[in-house]
């Protein structure tokens, strides 16, 4: 790939317009000395004055945005736009980026269902994670609940107090990704 | 740097995980953690229970090595060095999952064997046996030889695997009928294990003529 060498001259003009109006030089070219009158003359030469204090005050000051982009090292860029078939050859055609096939399909013998070799069936361990929460569950204390003689105490200590759509959503865990129950062998 | 961490760190989060083996009897992480930690709590089971150390020092000793001492270590020192005094190692047995939903990374299951609460191998087989009962197939080699092994060392082993399979028959097989229509493809009757160990045929070999 080749490059060409091209300045930052984009972010100059970004540049100009944060800056103060004043410290920027003007670009336009000046007519001669003796065709200028002697007003102009003098503020030329404040001009000059204050560009060059700026540029030996330019490497002290590390602070605020830099006169020229990297204080104008110029740097490398491709010349040319990368086309689509070279950026679609490069990011897809690998072999090593697409999907591979499974070949090691077995079944469940628990269920039977397909199931990759040397792994268990997700179905089935859910199965069975969810049989021994349920089971614990009943084995641990029940949760404390507060209890109300009078039910118009509660409506006065929770008033309101109403599931809202996200909360509702909350609760059921609908924002979960869940896993597809595995295909079922065709005979 | 294994996984990703300082020597600081992994230290931390091994110590994390063969504490939480000891207290939950089962662990659910990546599997290489599962392979790493499996290490570890082999080796903290066999050196307590060969320990020639008096009983307080072995504790203090423990105490530097795990984490939520009170409950572990009286369980690794009692409970885990009584229930595996017949056998010289493999306390724990790691089973592969499917990669996590969201990273994809690869999962698996450490889980200390013989424990009477949530083996996993232990169900699955059950539920395996249930099945072929409910279809009224016999079983196949596998599963037998899956059914002996895991009943080789536990205490009252028989008993508990023939509960579950009721157990398992109860729950998991109650409506559905769909999982029941699939019958075991047999290729063969050894089901792809030793096939070359099993299908041979004995020749006496030829007796030398005396002299």
């Amino acid at each position: 790939m080749s490059f060409a060498v091209r300045s930052g001259a984009g972010l100059i003009s970004v540049g100009q317009s944060l800056l103060p109006r004043l410290s920027i030089p003007s670009l336009s070219i000046p007519l001669p000395s003796f065709l200028q009158p002697r007003q102009k003359q003098a503020e030329d030469v404040e001009k000059q004055e204050k560009l060059r204090q700026l540029a030996q005050e330019l490497p002290n000051t590390r602070s605020g945005i830099p006169f020229f982009h990297d204080n104008g090292i110029l740097l490398a860029a491709p010349k040319k736009k990368t086309s689509h078939m070279k950026r679609r050859q490069r990011l897809y055609a690998p072999g090593s980026k697409q999907i591979k096939l499974k070949n090691n399909l077995n079944r469940c013998p628990a269920c039977g269902h397909y199931k990759r070799s040397h792994f268990l069936c997700m179905h089935c361990v859910s199965e069975i994670q969810q049989y021994w929460k349920q089971r614990d569950v009943k084995l641990q204390p029940e949760p404390f609940k507060e209890e109300f003689t009078n039910p118009q105490d509660e409506e006065v200590l929770y008033p309101g107090k109403t599931e809202r759509m996200y909360e509702r959503k909350l609760r059921r865990k609908e924002y979960l990704v869940k896993r597809p129950k595995t295909l079922p062998v065709e005979h | 740097m294994p996984l990703g961490r300082t020597a600081k760190h992994l230290g931390h989060t091994m110590r994390n995980l063969v504490s939480s083996l000891i207290e939950h009897e089962s662990v659910t992480t990546t599997l290489p953690k599962a392979k790493m930690a499996q290490g570890m709590i082999d080796n903290m089971i066999v050196k307590t229970k060969k320990s020639t150390l008096p009983a307080n020092a072995l504790k203090s000793k423990l105490y530097g090595e795990l984490y939520n001492q009170e409950k572990t270590v009286p369980k690794l020192m009692n409970e885990l060095t009584e229930r595996y005094k017949d056998r010289n190692g493999g306390f724990t047995r790691i089973l592969k999952l499917e990669p996590r939903i969201g990273d994809n990374a690869p999962q698996a299951i450490l889980e200390l064997v013989d424990n009477g609460e949530r083996e996993m191998k232990f169900w699955y087989i059950a539920k395996t046996v249930a099945r072929l009962e409910l279809q009224g197939q016999p079983l196949d080699d596998l599963t037998e030889k899956n059914v002996r092994d895991l009943l080789l060392y536990r205490k009252d082993g028989d008993e508990e695997f023939r509960r579950t399979v009721e157990l398992c028959k109860k729950e998991f097989f109650d409506d559905s009928e769909e999982e029941l229509k699939n019958l075991p493809r047999m290729k063969s009757n050894t089901n792809g294990f030793h096939r070359t160990f099993r299908n041979y045929k004995v020749v006496p070999r030829e007796e030398k003529p005396k002299e």
